[in-house]
C-alpha cells in the first residue's frame, strides 16, 4: 500500500501460490538429518502432524459435504437437481433444479471476466511492456489495495453506486439488485489477479526475447502480442482461470447485489442467485439440521466446491503444460 | 556449403511494405488503450473510496462539538468532548519516541554485556507494560473517562483506585479492559519501539504516522466505534463489531500461526521430496483455492455442531484458522526458502542438531518474513464475511463477550448486515464501519510492508 | 561511387559540428603526438589527437554503409562510450574488439538504436546511414531496427515453430511475396535448410545452440535488412558451428554490411576486413583506440595498446 514495495501484499501470496504450483518437485533432502536427539523427535513428529493437518482439512471438507448430500439425494432424485432448471427450495412447493443456481453463477463470473480479462490485461502489457519503472511502482501497489479490499465492501459498491448508474443507463425499471452490477465488482475484484499475474508470467518472459523482435524492427505492440503475450501464454491463461475460479466462489458482493432470485434468463439486467449466495441466503435463516433446506445447502456447495477444484486443477495444469523453459 | 542466388535484394525489398508510420499509430493508440485500462481500474477504486468517504464520514467525525450522553442514549466515551484525546496524548507520544530509546541503554546500564535480542525483548517485556501502567494513572486522573470506561467493561462501582477496580474484575475482564483501552497506546508504544530498532536509517514516517493517527482521533466521533448496534441508525455504533474483530483475530492468530509454521517447517525441513509431501504441497494450494464459504460450512459441521463450540468466538476464530493457514504456510516456507542453505550447512557442521540449525539458524532469520505473512492472513481475515455468515455469527450483538465461548459479531457482518437493510441510514453508517475496516487493513498492510522492508536480509 | 575515408569524412558530413570538428581534427593540423604512439606513427595517420584515437589508411575504394561521429553512449549518469568515430565500410565485415566491459555491445546497438529500449540510457553524437543521422529522434526507430538487423550473443529463437521464427519479420513488416519461398531462400543462406527442411513445424527451441544461432540468423536475413550486427555470435557455440557462422558471415558479406563483436583474435582475424578496438580507460569509459583494415591493424599495430592487446599481453 505504499508506493515504494514493489508487490503488494496480497498478490505476493497469490503468486508465491502460483509458484508453488509451478514447483514441480521440493528441495532435495538436507544434510545432517541423520542424527536426531528424542526431543528433536517429538518435534519432528509435531510438525509432522502439524503438516498433514492441511490433508485432514480436505478430508475434513470432503466429507462433510458428502455426508449431507448423500442425505440430500436420499430424500429428493438426483435428476431433480441436476436434470432441472427451477429453483425454489424456500417455497412449500419445493424445486431443486442446480442449474438455475449454477447459470446465475456462471453469468456473474463471466459478466466479471469480460470487465476483467481485457482491463486485467491491458494492465498487465501496459506495466510489464510500456510503463516505466517508476509508473510501475506506483500502479501496481494501487492495483494490490484493490485486491485487498474486502468483498463485503465491493458489495457496498455495487448497490450504492454501480447500480444506480446502471439505472440511469438502463431506465429505471431495472431492479436495484441485478446481475449486471454484481457481475462488474466481480470483475473490479478480480481485475488484479489477472493484472498481477498476468504480469508477472509476461516479465518471466526473458528480455533476449524482445529485444529479438525489435531487432527486427517490430512495434512495442507487436513485441507486446506477437512474442510476449505468446511467450507468456501458460501463466496467462492460468491466472485468467484463477481469476474465474475465484469469481465463481465469490459470495458478499454477489450476494448484496446479485438479488436473491434463481433463474436461469439470459437478461443480465435482472436479479440472479448464484450458488454462494444461496447458501449464505440459507445460512442466515435458522434452518434447522434436519430439514431439507439444511441438506440442500450442502449438495449445493458440493458442486461449487467440484466446479471450483476443477478449474483450479486445470489452471495447474495449463501452467504446467504449457510453459515454455527457457534456460 | 551451396550458395543459393537469392532474389536481387532490391527486388524482394519492393515486396515488403513495412508501413512504419501506421503501424506505430497502432502501437501509440494501443498503449493509450491499456493506460486506459489501469485508468479505468484506478477511477473505479477512486469511486469506490469517494463513495465510502462521503457516505461514511459524516457518522464517523464530529465537528468538534461535544457530544452529550443524553442526546444519544448511552455509550462509553461519551462524556467526554472530544479534544479529551490530547490528554492521553500529551503522554502517550514522548512515551512512545522516547522509551523505545531510553529502554535499551537503561537495561544495558543495568546489566551489561547481554545479547541485543534478549536486551530488546527485556526491554518490551519491561518497558511496555510500564507504559500501561502509565496510561491507567492518567486514566485514574481522568475520572469521568475512568468511570465510564470501567462501567462500559462491566467493572460497577469503579469509584476507587486501579487496584480496587482490578481486584473486582474477573480475569476475562481485565483482557478485555486491556483490549479495549490500552491497545491504543500500547499499538503506539510499538510502533516506537518498532521504530528506534528496526530502521536502518530512521525516519520521519512512524512518528508521522502517528501524529496523523491522533489528529484523526481529535475528530473522531467516539460514539460510533463505542455504541452497540441498535434499531435506529443515529442510535448505532460498531463497539461489538469492533471488540468481536480483535477477539476473534486474537484467537485465529494463536490458533493459526504455530499451525501454519509448524507445517511450513516441517515441508521445508524435515520432509523428504517423496510422493507425500508432493501430496501435502499440491494439497495446499489447492486448499487456497476453495471458496471461502465451503470452510463456513466445515466450520459448521466440525466446531459448530461435532465439538459443540456453538456460535461462539472460538468457532469463528477456529473457522478462520483454518481459511488463513494456506498463506500462512505459503509465505512461512518462502520465508524459510530465502535462508540460504549455506547458513544450515554450516550450522551442520559445528555439530548442530537438526533441531538446534532450525531453532537456532534459520528461524531467526525467517521469522520477520513469517510474521508478514502473518499480518497478511489477518488482512485477509479480517475481511472474511461468508464463512462467519455460514456457522451463523450473529448480527445484533448488545453486549460484550465474556469468554471465547460467547455469541459475537465481527465488523464485516455487521456491515453486511446494515448494507442488506433498504434504510439509507444504514447504508451510511455501514460506510462508516467500511472506514473503520479499511483503516484496520491499510493499517496492518502498512505494517506488512514496513517489516518487510526492515526485515529483509540481503545475502 | 570511389571515395575513400577521407574524403566521406570531409565531404558528407551534414551538420555544421561534425564538420569543424572533423577538420579540426584532420590530418592538416599537427598536434603533438600523444605518448603511447609508438615511434613509427607516422606510418599511419592520427585522426583526433584529443580521442587519441589512429587510424589507418584505407586504400581499397568502397562505400560506407555508416558513418559515425562523435557518439558517446551513457546508462544514467554513467558514460559507457565516448567520442567515438569512425566509418563502417559497405558490403565489409567490420569486427569490433576490445577487452569485456570496453562498449562493444553498447556501440553496437547504437547502430540499430536498441539502447532506445533501455530506460535510461541516452546516445549522443551521429551515425550518418544514407545521408540522414539515425541517432536523430526523428528518425524511426522500428524502420531503422527493420534495415539494420541483429543477431545476439545467446541465440534466443522465438518459441514458435521454426517457420514462424523466419516468417515472422516479414510478416509485421507487410511482405506480400511468396512466405514459403522467403522462409526457404533465408534458411537456406543461414545453411540451416538441410537440416530442418523436414521439420518446419518443429519449435525453435528445440534446436541445438548452433542451430538456434543459425535460425537467428536466418531470421535476421528474412527481412532483407542492409547491415547486420552480430553481438559475439558464437560465444555459444562449438567450434564447427563456430566455423559455420564464420563461413556464413564471409557469405553474407558479398551482400549484407556486417558488423561483429568478438573476444576471438583468431576469428576477428578469419572473417573481418576492418578492425576497430575499443578500450576503456579511467572510470570505465569505453574509447576508440585504433581502426583500420584488419590485415593492418593485426600486423602493424600503431598504438601499443592494440598490439598487448592482439598479443595477449592485455585485459
Ligand atoms: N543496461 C546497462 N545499464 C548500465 N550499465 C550498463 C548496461 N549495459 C552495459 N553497461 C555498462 O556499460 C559498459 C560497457 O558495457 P558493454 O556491454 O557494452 O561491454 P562489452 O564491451 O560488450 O563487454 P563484453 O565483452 O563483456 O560483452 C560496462 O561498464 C557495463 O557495465
Ligand atoms: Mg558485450
Amino acid at each position: 500500500m505504499a508506493a515504494q514495495a514493489p508487490d503488494g501484499p496480497q498478490q505476493d501470496t497469490v503468486r508465491s501460490l502460483l509458484a508453488e504450483l509451478w514447483r514441480d518437485r521440493l528441495q532435495p533432502s538436507r544434510p545432517g538429518s541423520g542424527r536426531e536427539t528424542p526431543v528433536g523427535r517429538l518435534i519432528h513428529g509435531a510438525l509432522f502432524l502439524t503438516a498433514t493437518l492441511s490433508a485432514f482439512v480436505t478430508i475434513g471438507i470432503v466429507l462433510v459435504l458428502i455426508f449431507e448430500t448423500v442425505e440430500f439425494f436420499r430424500e429428493v432424485p438426483f435428476l431433480d437437481f441436476f436434470g432441472s432448471t427451477r429453483w425454489s427450495a424456500l417455497f412449500a412447493e419445493k424445486q431443486f433444479g442446480v442449474w438455475a443456481l449454477v447459470w446465475g453463477t456462471g453469468m456473474i463470473a463471466l459478466i466479471g471476466l469480460a470487465v476483467a480479462i481485457p482491463l486485467g490485461l491491458m494492465a498487465a502489457i501496459f506495466l510489464s511492456e510500456y510503463s516505466p519503472p517508476r509508473l510501475r511502482a506506483i500502479v501496481k501497489p494501487i492495483l494490490e489495495i484493490l485486491a485487498g479490499v474486502p468483498t463485503v465492501v465491493f458489495g457496498y459498491f455495487a448497490l450504492v453506486s454501480v447500480s444506480p448508474v446502471i439505472r440511469d443507463i438502463f431506465g429505471q425499471d431495472v431492479g436495484i439488485y441485478n446481475a449486471l452490477s454484481a457481475g462488474i465488482v466481480v470483475g473490479l475484484m478480480i481485475v488484479p489477479i489477472i493484472a498481477s499475474l498476468s504480469e508477472d508470467a509476461m516479465r518471466a518472459v526473458p528480455r533476449s526475447l524482445r529485444e529479438g523482435a525489435y531487432a527486427l524492427g517490430s512495434t512495442r505492440m507487436e513485441v507486446s502480442l506477437r512474442v510476449v503475450l505468446p511467450a507468456a501464454f501458460s501463466g496467462v491463461v492460468a491466472s485468467i482461470i484463477l481469476a474465474a475460479s475465484r469469481a465463481v466462489g465469490e459470495t458478499m458482493a454477489v450476494t448484496i447485489a446479485g438479488g436473491g432470485n434463481p433463474q436461469f434468463g439470459v437478461n443480465p439486467l435482472e436479479a440472479v442467485q448464484t450458488m454462494t449466495a444461496m447458501i449464505v441466503q440459507l445460512s442466515l435463516g435458522d434452518t434447522p439440521t434436519t430439514s431439507i433446506e439444511f441438506k440442500v445447502l450442502f449438495a449445493v456447495a458440493m458442486t461449487l466446491f467440484v466446479l471450483t477444484l476443477a478449474m483450479n486443477i486445470v489452471a495447474q495444469w495449463v501452467s504446467r503444460r504449457f510453459r515454455e523453459e527457457y534456460e | 556449403m551451396t550458395r543459393v542466388s537469392v532474389v536481387a535484394p532490391s527486388a524482394q525489398l519492393t515486396a515488403f511494405s513495412p508501413k512504419v508510420r501506421i503501424r506505430r499509430g497502432v502501437s501509440v493508440a494501443f498503449m493509450v488503450a491499456a493506460l486506459l485500462a489501469i485508468a479505468i481500474s484506478m477511477i473505479m477504486l477512486g469511486a469506490l473510496i469517494v463513495e465510502i468517504a462521503v457516505d461514511g464520514a459524516a457518522r464517523l467525525f464530529t465537528d468538534g462539538a461535544p457530544v452529550g450522553r443524553e442526546a444519544r442514549g448511552g455509550g462509553i466515551l461519551t462524556d467526554l468532548p472530544t479534544p479529551a484525546g490530547i490528554g492521553w496524548m500529551t503522554w502517550a507520544l514522548p512515551v512512545a519516541v522516547l522509551l523505545p530509546f531510553i529502554g535499551p541503554r537503561l537495561i544495558n546500564a543495568l546489566v551489561p554485556g547481554l545479547p541485543q535480542i534478549a536486551e530488546r525483548a527485556i526491554g518490551f517485556i519491561v518497558v511496555a507494560p510500564a507504559a500501561i501502567f502509565v496510561h491507567i494513572l492518567y486514566v485514574r486522573f481522568e475520572s469521568a473517562y475512568y468511570v465510564e470506561y470501567a462501567k462500559a467493561v462491566g467493572i460497577d462501582g469503579a469509584s476507587g483506585n486501579i487496584f480496587q477496580v482490578l481486584g473486582e474484575a474477573s480475569g476475562f475482564q481485565i483482557v478485555r479492559l486491556l483490549l479495549v483501552g490500552i491497545l491504543v497506546p500500547l499499538a503506539i508504544f510499538a510502533a516506537g519501539w518498532f521504530w528506534a530498532h528496526r530502521m536502518r536509517r530512521p525516519s520521519l514516517i512512524i512518528p508521522a504516522i502517528i501524529i496523523a493517527g491522533w489528529v484523526v482521533y481529535l475528530f473522531m466521533d467516539p460514539w460510533f466505534l463505542s455504541s452497540f448496534p441498535s434499531r435506529k441508525p443515529a442510535d448505532a455504533g460498531i463497539f461489538s463489531a469492533v471488540t468481536g474483530t480483535l477477539y476473534m483475530m486474537v484467537i485465529t492468530v494463536a490458533v493459526a500461526f504455530p499451525l501454519g509454521v509448524g507445517a511450513a517447517i516441517y515441508l521445508e525441513e524435515y520432509a523428504k521430496p517423496n510422493w507425500f509431501s508432493r501430496m501435502i504441497q499440491v494439497n495446499i494450494s489447492n486448499l487456497a483455492g476453495v471458496p471461502s464459504i465451503i470452510y463456513g460450512l466445515l466450520g459448521l459441521q466440525v466446531f459448530v455442531r461435532v465439538l459443540e463450540f456453538e456460535r461462539s468466538v472460538l468457532a469463528g476464530a477456529c473457522t478462520m484458522a483454518l481459511l488463513v493457514m494456506p498463506i500462512i504456510i505459503v509465505s512461512a516456507q518462502e520465508a524459510l526458502r530465502t535462508v540460504p542453505p549455506s547458513m544450515r550447512e554450516a550450522a551442520y557442521a559445528v555439530g548442530a542438531t537438526r533441531w538446534q540449525v532450525i531453532r537456532f539458524h534459520v528461524l531467526p532469520y525467517a521469522f520477520g518474513g513469517m510474521l508478514t505473512g502473518n499480518i497478511l492472513a489477518m488482512s485477509r481475515a479480517i475481511g472474511e464475511t461468508a464463512p462467519l455468515i455460514a456457522i451463523g455469527a450473529l448480527t445484533f450483538i448488545a453486549f460484550l463477550a465474556d469468554s471465547p465461548t460467547d455469541d459475537f459479531t465481527v465488523l464485516p457482518i455487521q456491515i453486511f448486515n446494515w448494507v442488506a437493510r433498504p434504510q439509507a441510514g444504514f447504508h451510511e453508517i455501514a460506510a462508516s464501519a467500511i472506514i473503520v475496516l479499511m483503516a484496520i487493513l491499510l493499517l496492518m498492510n502498512a505494517a506488512a510492508i514496513i517489516m518487510r522492508q526492515r526485515t529483509r536480509t540481503d545475502w | 561511387m570511389a571515395r575513400n575515408f577521407f574524403t566521406l569524412m570531409r565531404s558528407s558530413a551534414p551538420t555544421a559540428t561534425a564538420v569543424s570538428g572533423a577538420n579540426q581534427s584532420g590530418p592538416t593540423t599537427t598536434p603533438p603526438p600523444p605518448p603511447n604512439i609508438k615511434e613509427d606513427a607516422d606510418a599511419g595517420v592520427h585522426l583526433d589527437p584529443t580521442l587519441e584515437a589512429v587510424r589507418h589508411e584505407i586504400t581499397e575504394e568502397l562505400d560506407m554503409a555508416l558513418q559515425l561521429r562523435q557518439v558517446s553512449a551513457f546508462y544514467g549518469s554513467f558514460q559507457a562510450i565516448d567520442n567515438m568515430s569512425m566509418p563502417i565500410p559497405r558490403n565489409r565485415v567490420t569486427a569490433l574488439i576490445g577487452p569485456s566491459g570496453c562498449g562493444k555491445s553498447t556501440l553496437l546497438r547504437c547502430f540499430n538504436r536498441m539502447n532506445d529500449l533501455i530506460p535510461g540510457a541516452r546516445v549522443e553524437g551521429e551515425i550518418e546511414f544514407e545521408g540522414r543521422n539515425l541517432l536523430d529522434p526523428a528518425m524511426d526507430a522500428v524502420e531503422v531496427r527493420r534495415r539494420i538487423g541483429m543477431v545476439f550473443q545467446k541465440p534466443n529463437p522465438f518459441p514458435k515453430s521454426i517457420y514462424e521464427n523466419v516468417a515472422f519479420g516479414a510478416r509485421i513488416n507487410g511482405y506480400s511475396g511468396d512466405m514459403d519461398r522467403l522462409v526457404e531462400e533465408s534458411l537456406r543462406r543461414a545453411a540451416l535448410w538441410d537440416e530442418v527442411k523436414d521439420e518446419l513445424d518443429k519449435s525453435g527451441l528445440a534446436l541445438s545452440g548452433g542451430q538456434q544461432q543459425r535460425l537467428c540468423i536466418a531470421r535476421a536475413i528474412a527481412v532483407q535488412p542492409e547491415i547486420i550486427l552480430m553481438d559475439e555470435p558464437a560465444s555459444a557455440l562449438d567450434p564447427v558451428a563456430t566455423l559455420k557462422i564464420e563461413d556464413l558471415m564471409r557469405e553474407l558479406a558479398e551482400e549484407y554490411t556486417i558488423v561483429v563483436v568478438t573476444h576471438n583474435m583468431q576469428q576477428a582475424g578469419r572473417v573481418s576486413d576492418y578492425t576497430a578496438f575499443l578500450l576503456a580507460g579511467e572510470e570505465r569509459v569505453g574509447r576508440l583506440v585504433e581502426f583500420g583494415p584488419t590485415q593492418d591493424i593485426f600486423t602493424n599495430p600503431l598504438d601499443q595498446r592494440t598490439e598487448d592487446y592482439i598479443t595477449g599481453r592485455y585485459g
